[in-house]
């Protein structure tokens, strides 16, 4: 009975616990801290807005393609040069050693 | 308290604005107290809130007073932040990252005569406060603007956007949510 009677004396206790606090106060130069904010929103701002202007999206679209086809090229053209390259090494190196005599050939200088 | 000009504010002028958050500044803290129960979040809170009003004075048609305005932004921003907060501290449990979730309660004052009676008082409070985190969001938001603002019925249901029988029913049934919760609690202390 008496627990009882502590706890809703506890709860109305605190129940009103909330009546008797002071209203807090803003901390000092609130003002400057949201000036301040504002300004890096803006700049930030400012700076997506200049992405965000319509011509330039298409613009950009255009560069980033051309700028694929351009490397894509660019890649194909060495390896065909490598390609290239490959053969002739091949063909001066088989003409050096005679690679490409047949074994006819060789058994008649042998035979001579 | 000088009188702002909103169309001013309209036009830009920093120095309306800067009187519009001088005159309100001490509100908007208070409220966003009242949700946080923190100082330094509710210091971000009403940064925010100002930030928003400034960017939003054009889209504000006065059909209801500045100040009922400014504390629904308020109210808004202190929900929302709560929300993003919950779930930053889901996250953190469940990717087990250690987090201060130690609140600072040193931010609240107290009408009391002795170090004991203030530190009761500062305990009573730490408990009704977390009682109130658990109610729903508009009883949470009625209760808090009745308890920390004294707002009155009508004030409160113009800033929810409500009536007044609405506002009443929810202070109502938010007391009676908390003396549930405080009963648990003590019960739970007592036994």
């Amino acid at each position: 009975m008496d627990k009882n009677i502590n706890i809703q004396d506890e709860i109305n206790k605190t129940l009103t616990s909330l009546d008797n606090i002071e209203r807090r106060k803003a901390k000092p130069f609130l003002y400057t801290r949201i000036q301040a904010k504002l300004d890096t929103n803006y700049k930030t701002e400012s700076y997506n807005w200049f992405f965000d202007t319509p011509i330039l999206k298409p613009a950009l679209a255009v560069l980033f393609i051309a700028i694929n086809i351009f490397t894509i090229w660019q890649i194909s053209i060495p390896e065909n040069t490598l390609l290239s390259n490959k053969e002739v090494i091949i063909n001066s190196f088989t003409e050096e050693y005679a690679f490409n005599q047949s074994t006819e050939t060789i058994f008649d200088f042998e035979n001579e | 308290m000088n009188i702002v000009n909103i169309d001013n504010i309209k036009n830009g002028s920093q120095e309306a604005f800067r009187l519009l958050v001088e005159n309100n500044q001490d509100k908007v803290f208070n409220t966003c107290f009242g949700f946080v129960h923190n100082a330094d979040d509710a210091d971000d809170i009403a940064q925010e809130v100002f930030i928003e009003v400034f960017r939003s004075i054009s889209k504000f048609n006065q059909e209801s007073s500045l100040s009922t305005w400014i504390y629904r932004i308020a109210v808004n921003k202190s929900l929302d932040f709560i929300k993003k907060n919950n779930r930053q501290k889901r996250w953190a449990l469940l990717t087990r990252v250690s987090t201060n979730t130690s609140e600072n309660n040193d931010n609240w004052y107290a009408h009391n005569d002795t170090p004991l009676q203030s530190l009761e008082q500062k305990e009573r409070i730490e408990i009704l406060n977390s009682a109130i985190d658990k109610l729903p969001k508009n009883q949470k938001s009625a209760f808090t603007l009745h308890k920390y603002e004294s707002l009155s019925y009508k004030e409160i249901a113009d800033i929810l956007k409500t009536t007044v029988s609405s506002v009443e029913s929810l202070i109502h049934r938010a007391k009676s949510n908390l003396k549930k919760s405080l009963e648990k609690y003590y019960f739970n202390k007592f036994y």
